[in-house]
């Protein structure tokens, strides 16, 4: 389906919501339209009083009475004003209480897409975040959603606007003399196609200025994160030369638009004078002739509805080409509301999880590939278990531990928790009761404390302070100026790789879990403090079931099992000892780590070989 | 987007100095600035015209019923419409052109000016908010400044002109006309003033909104694990209602602002109605019923104006922010610049004077170095010496914020010591220009840096004169010559924006080969080895053992293979220098060294060797 007609059903469906709100705006707008060209009458009445003349035009018949009651003639009069001016009153009144229902309106329609949106790219996969664009979704949320606001709220009241006041107008002038009205009809078509075309063309050309523009900003970007390359080569001048290249075609583009706009411009108003100028002439022809319906106060009304609808009239082309790029912004956010959620494939299950994990003959692949990454997976974790997963890099051990948070959904073969299947139980009671430390975490632009009470914000100090503690990163954040009041994340205060994990590590264990999962957690820590971190974890809880992925052999030597994974299935499974009197990658690993030792002390002795170092 | 926060920064005095210096960028487009300003008062004399135009005809011909003029009366209609046209198609170029050569203009001097800065703004200036002064604000000014200008004088024009016509017509109603300007005014003002604020408000609360959004994006997967999305969601539903609230209720002054002025100029048109009718009973036809339709269209059509030029005031006010950002971009001073003497004889960074620059031997000396960041009151470093002799390699080591990219950065002069020197070549850097050091120089970062055109042309940046072969050649020796043969288009392989087609360690390469064509007699690398995946390390760690040969070289590493080579092996902590030596050296030292080595490198290598197995 073309983006534009996603777009259209979802405004319409967006539009159905708020249908009682519309409806109001738009007959509002309407009526706020037509009343408008009640205004001349009223001029036309007491022009007509003064003239002495005896059709007094086409004011409604009872103000004509009630305007009529004065005596004199300047009575007459002043009644007329007076009512005009409570007319107006009526009109201000009016078209502010319109004002605040189309606000609302258009408030409401924009926090509803807002929050629809908001809620719905939480809930779409891991995958899907991992691989999304993220200036585009912005984008999407923001001014895609005022674009859509825009067409409801503002384009389709401006469309029944023009129409109103171009029925109400043209109907009053037949009344007052319909040869007259077929002349002053001649610049509708002319209007309106030429604002039409206009903005066509204006359209295209505004999207290759853009694109311009666009380019001069990357080329000011670019140079700002590369100010360090342009001054460390002395680029100074070939930087100005490309930027100079580019503000001037810019600017050109630009200004060439801009004159183009003035000739239509021109063109228009140039029109616009000239209807008023062939009314007038025909109407002067008219009377020359000795019309004698046309008195000075009918064509006072004529000049001045004819005044009331051009305007509108020229705009009427720009709201249509709007309408057309709303569509396609309201289709784009449509595409996003139409991704799965994860949520719809959720289990109802809520077992008692002590921490036992089957994994049996588990096949899994991406969905953006052919080729399986594990094929045939099966081990077994009991409660209370230390599990260590080895492998090389890529080989599925991140997957395995997204498999288990239910991150991503295995394909084949079952993953059993407690006896219970894993695709049974619910997505954010099986997350709560697994607690997976993912290889990058996120820190929240908040205080480290806020930070680590994420999960629960009323949960007692000490328990934010003891998780500090248990993660081995209360010293560090004593050694922040602000301490537990540092503002950390994106515009936050910088903090080291090995600082970031051990927050994450935190937040994550500030509530006993049965299950723990360090993914590469641990890495950008030293040996000791990696043990410190697990065994104080471990003294808290011994039933905990930990995995730890790692590379690092004096980690994985004091698990109870060592899992290694290869070509997506276990390759070797067994205690340390078991493994390095087995063949197999796990005495591979064992021995690199040994031979470096080795190599290492032959340095410290003086001797050894540096290249090898270099391999 | 956060940075657009500083455009509420709203200054409420004039600032007649700031005003003064862009009026001198629009002047300088000085007969588009003429041409607009006749254009601009031709229509609107043809605006307070042709209704004295209309009133003629109605008397002429629907009164008196006397059709003699009748010719004469349309060729003037006709002329009225022409000239229209035609002043409005001159008022829209002539603004656009002064539209468009100020905006060109601030953003040629601001780019201009951003190229002689030194680190210590951008250390402290945000991109984005550079990228704003230099798009919006640049844009916004120049839009408020042309036709703001032609807003103002038409509705000045406009409204001055009703009025001397009235009073010439009929000073009893011009009085009246007149009493109307100031109460127009006033409320015009004061609304206009309350909007603005409300809006600024608004405006925050939508960037706090685009902020939630972005950190929900880039923490969804991490909220997935720690089960925080109904949380986040309630979170936004506050921030995305209260900005519902403000909004509307901004929302309630701009829908009164309308109502309001059409109220009280219809209170005007009515006053008019009522005193000019008398005014025709009583004067029994010399004050005709047509002259008064000509009041009450002077009435109708003199509101219109006063809002004009009361929301061009308001828009001044606002653009005043904008240009004193722009202006402060502009008149910024560089920390790091040369002095007279050095510019008269080594040329400046747009002109260099290469015939007097001396050939660089390498050698580095620093003496006595303290330095301390701008803005910043600890030193980073403190009495620091060292020398590094022409040819030699030196490798830094330590922990972040030991000050390891300090010393490069100093070395380079991308600051410079705050006391002490550093020499080259046995002179103090500070004689020589600055771009004679920097085309000596050789940078590579972390993350490379590459521009979004080609592959060659993004290895020429190091020698804007290679030729193809040169560039060729470097690719050869950095190892990037395989991955670019296999590409469809080889070198002229468009890399993206910041290099974004390629892997980050394609984009190391590239930026390998940029730093060797440019063979530079200085090399520093900071961190060049850090981000880059197994797969080109290889290659990579070949091609810097290859570049850093027969020249001096700086190198920040994590990575141990890049530093067991060096000559010279400084471990850095808070500034000091605790540790120097070969790596023999230091590891038989068994100081801090030795425990970087078997905590870091032992399980780098393992993972390595591991993976290769
Ligand atoms: N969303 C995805 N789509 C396709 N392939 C992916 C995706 N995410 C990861 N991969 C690939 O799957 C493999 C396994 O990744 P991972 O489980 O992270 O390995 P490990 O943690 O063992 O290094 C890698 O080769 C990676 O490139
Ligand atoms: N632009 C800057 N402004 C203020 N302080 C800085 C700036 N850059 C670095 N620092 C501080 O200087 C010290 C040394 O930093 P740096 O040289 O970047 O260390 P390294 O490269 O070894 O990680 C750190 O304490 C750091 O916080
Ligand atoms: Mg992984
Ligand atoms: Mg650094």
């Amino acid at each position: 389906m073309k983006t534009s007609t996603k777009g259209y059903k979802y405004i319409l469906q967006l539009s159905l919501i708020f249908l009682p709100l519309i409806l109001i705006v738009l007959v509002m707008s309407y009526l706020d339209s037509a009343l408008y060209t009640e205004v001349p009458i009223f001029v036309q009445f007491i022009i007509a009083t003064l003239e002495g003349s005896s059709d007094k035009g086409e004011l409604w018949g009872f103000l004509q009475n009630i305007f009529l009651k004065g005596e004199t003639t300047l009575m007459v009069v002043i009644y007329a004003s007076i009512g005009l001016m409570l007319y107006q009153t009526f009109r201000g009144v009016f078209k502010f209480i319109m004002g605040l229902f189309r606000n609302t309106l258009s408030q409401n329609i924009i926090v509803k897409m807002r929050k629809n949106l908001y809620k719905h790219i939480q809930t779409l996969s891991y995958s899907y975040h991992t691989n999304a664009d993220l200036g585009d979704l912005i984008q999407r949320c923001t001014s895609d959603v005022d674009a859509v606001q825009g067409f409801i709220c503002n384009d389709i009241p401006t469309v029944v606007s023009v129409f109103a006041v171009l029925f109400s107008a043209i109907f009053k002038m037949f009344s007052i003399s319909p040869n007259l009205t077929w002349i002053s009809l001649i610049i509708l078509p002319v209007a309106f196609f030429s604002s039409f075309f206009y903005c066509l063309y204006v359209q295209k050309e505004y999207e290759k200025v853009e694109n311009l523009e666009a380019e001069l900003m990357t080329v000011m970007q670019e140079n700002l994160s590369g100010v360090r390359v342009v001054k460390a080569f002395a680029n100074e001048k070939f930087e100005i030369d490309k930027f100079e290249k580019k503000n001037k075609a810019y600017h050109d583009k630009s200004l060439r638009m801009q004159k183009i706009s003035a000739v239509f411009w021109g063109f228009s108003d140039f029109t616009t004078l000239a209807q008023m100028a062939l009314t007038m002439t025909y109407a002067v022809i008219l009377v020359e002739k000795g019309d004698m319906s046309l008195n000075l106060a009918d064509v006072i009304t004529l000049i001045t509805l004819v005044g009331t609808y051009i305007w509108p009239v020229r705009s009427l082309g720009r709201t249509i080409g709007n309408m057309g790029k709303s569509a396609v912004a309201a289709g784009r956010i449509k595409e996003i509301l139409d991704l799965p959620s994860e949520y719809l494939d959720n289990g109802t299950k809520t077992p008692i999880i002590t921490g036992n994990i089957v994994f049996d003959d588990v096949y899994f692949k991406f969905d953006d590939t052919d080729k399986h990454l594990l094929k045939g997976l099966s081990f077994e974790a009991k409660a209370g278990e230390t599990i260590a997963l080895i492998g090389k890099t890529g080989s599925g051990k991140s997957t395995v531990a997204h498999l288990l948070a239910r991150l991503n959904d295995y394909q084949g073969g079952s993953i059993k928790l407690d006896g219970v299947e894993l695709k049974d139980i619910e997505k954010e009671y099986l997350r709560k009761n697994v607690g997976l430390i993912l290889q990058e975490p996120f820190l929240y632009s908040k205080t480290v404390y806020e930070n680590i009470a994420i999960t629960n914000k009323t949960v007692p100090n000490d328990k934010v302070y003891e998780a500090a503690k248990l993660s081995a990163i209360e010293k560090d954040i004593k050694g922040f100026e602000k301490g537990y009041d540092t503002i950390v994340g994106e515009k936050g205060a910088t903090l080291s790789g090995g600082q970031k994990q051990r927050i994450a590590i935190a937040r994550m264990v500030l509530e006993e879990k049965p299950i723990l999962i360090f993914d590469d957690s641990l890495s950008a820590l030293d040996t000791e403090t990696d043990l410190m971190i697990r065994n104080a974890l471990k003294t808290r809880n011994k039933e905990t079931t930990t995995f730890i992925i790692t590379h690092r052999i004096t980690a994985a030597k004091t698990a109870d099992k060592i899992i290694v994974l290869d070509n997506g299935c276990v390759s070797q499974m067994g205690t340390h000892d078991e493994l390095i009197n087995s063949p197999g990658l796990y005495k591979k690993l064992w021995e690199i780590q040994g031979n470096l030792e080795l190599e290492f002390l032959n340095v410290l002795n003086g001797g050894g070989d540096k290249d090898a170092l270099r391999r | 987007m956060h940075y657009e926060d500083d455009n509420e920064a709203l200054s409420e005095k004039l600032n007649i100095n700031t005003w003064k210096k862009i009026l001198k960028v629009i002047l300088k487009s000085k007969k588009p600035l003429v041409f607009m300003i006749i254009a601009v008062i031709f229509m609107s004399s043809i605006d307070v015209f042709y209704p004295i135009l209309n009133r003629y005809a109605l008397n002429e011909f629907f009164v008196e019923n006397d059709f003699s003029n009748k010719y004469l009366f349309i060729s003037l209609y006709a002329a009225a419409a022409v000239m229209m046209g035609l002043s409005v198609f001159w008022f829209i170029r002539a603004a656009a052109v002064v539209e468009e050569s100020t905006t060109y203009e601030m953003r040629k001097q601001a780019f201009h000016r951003l190229q002689e800065l030194s680190f210590s703004y951008f250390d402290t200036t945000p991109s984005g908010w550079v990228m704003a002064r230099m798009t919006s604000d640049a844009r916004k000014l120049s839009t408020i400044i042309s036709w703001g200008l032609v807003d103002f004088l038409w509705g000045f024009i406009l409204m001055g002109g009703i009025l001397v016509a009235s009073f010439i017509i009929d000073y009893r109603l011009a009085l009246l006309l007149l009493a109307m300007l100031p109460i127009f005014m006033v409320v015009a003002i004061v609304l206009n003033r309350k909007i603005l604020k409300e809006y600024r408000e608004v405006r925050k609360i939508n960037s706090s909104i685009t902020a939630s959004y972005n950190e929900s994006f880039m923490g969804a997967n991490t909220s997935k694990t720690l089960v925080l999305e109904k949380e986040n969601e309630e979170e936004f539903t506050k921030i995305a209602n209260r900005m519902r609230n403000r909004s509307i209720k901004a929302a309630m002054w701009s829908s009164l602002i309308w109502p309001i002025i059409l109220v009280i100029g219809y209170y005007g048109v009515g006053l008019v109605s009522i005193i000019g009718g008398n005014l025709v009973i009583v004067s029994k036809g010399i004050f005709s019923v047509s002259t008064l339709y000509l009041f009450i269209d002077y009435a109708i059509r003199f509101f219109d104006p006063v809002i004009q030029i009361a929301r061009v005031l308001a828009d001044f006010q606002q653009a005043q922010a904008s240009a004193e950002r722009v202006i402060s971009l502009i008149e910024t001073d560089p920390d790091v610049y040369d002095k007279e003497e050095v510019i008269s004889k080594y040329g400046d960074l747009l002109n260099h004077k290469k015939e007097n620059w001396e050939k660089i031997n390498g050698e580095i000396e620093f003496k006595n170095v303290s330095f301390k960041y701008k803005g910043t009151d600890t030193y980073v470093l403190k009495d620091f010496n060292l020398k590094i002799k022409a040819g030699e390699m030196v490798a830094l080591v330590g922990e972040t914020g030991s000050g390891k990219s300090t010393i490069v950065n100093l070395i380079s002069r991308f600051y410079e010591p705050t006391e002490g020197e550093i020499l080259i070549d046995g002179i103090n850097y500070k004689e020589r220009s600055i771009s004679w050091l920097h085309s000596n120089l050789g940078y590579v970062l972390q993350t490379p840096q590459l521009f979004s055109t080609s592959i060659e042309e993004n290895i020429r940046y190091g020698k804007l004169d290679a030729t193809h072969e040169e560039i060729e050649k470097a690719c050869k020796i950095a190892n990037a010559t395989n991955f670019i043969e296999k590409l469809d288009k080889g070198y002229d392989t468009l890399v993206g924006e910041g290099g974004s087609k390629l892997s980050v360690g394609e984009r190391q390469l590239i930026s390998f080969a940029r730093a060797i064509v440019a063979d530079p007699a200085i090399l520093v690398l900071d961190e060049a080895t850090s981000s880059i995946d197994t797969e080109n390390e290889k290659v990579i760690l070949e091609a810097i053992h290859t570049i850093l040969k027969e020249r001096t070289s700086l190198v920040v590493a994590h990575r141990l293979s890049t530093i067991v080579d060096a000559d010279k092996i400084i471990v850095l902590k808070h500034g000091q220098i605790i540790e120097s030596g070969t790596h023999k050296e230091l590891l038989n030292q068994k100081g801090y060294y030795f425990d970087l080595y078997r905590n870091q490198f032992m399980q780098e290598k393992t993972q390595k060797m591991f993976d290769e197995i």
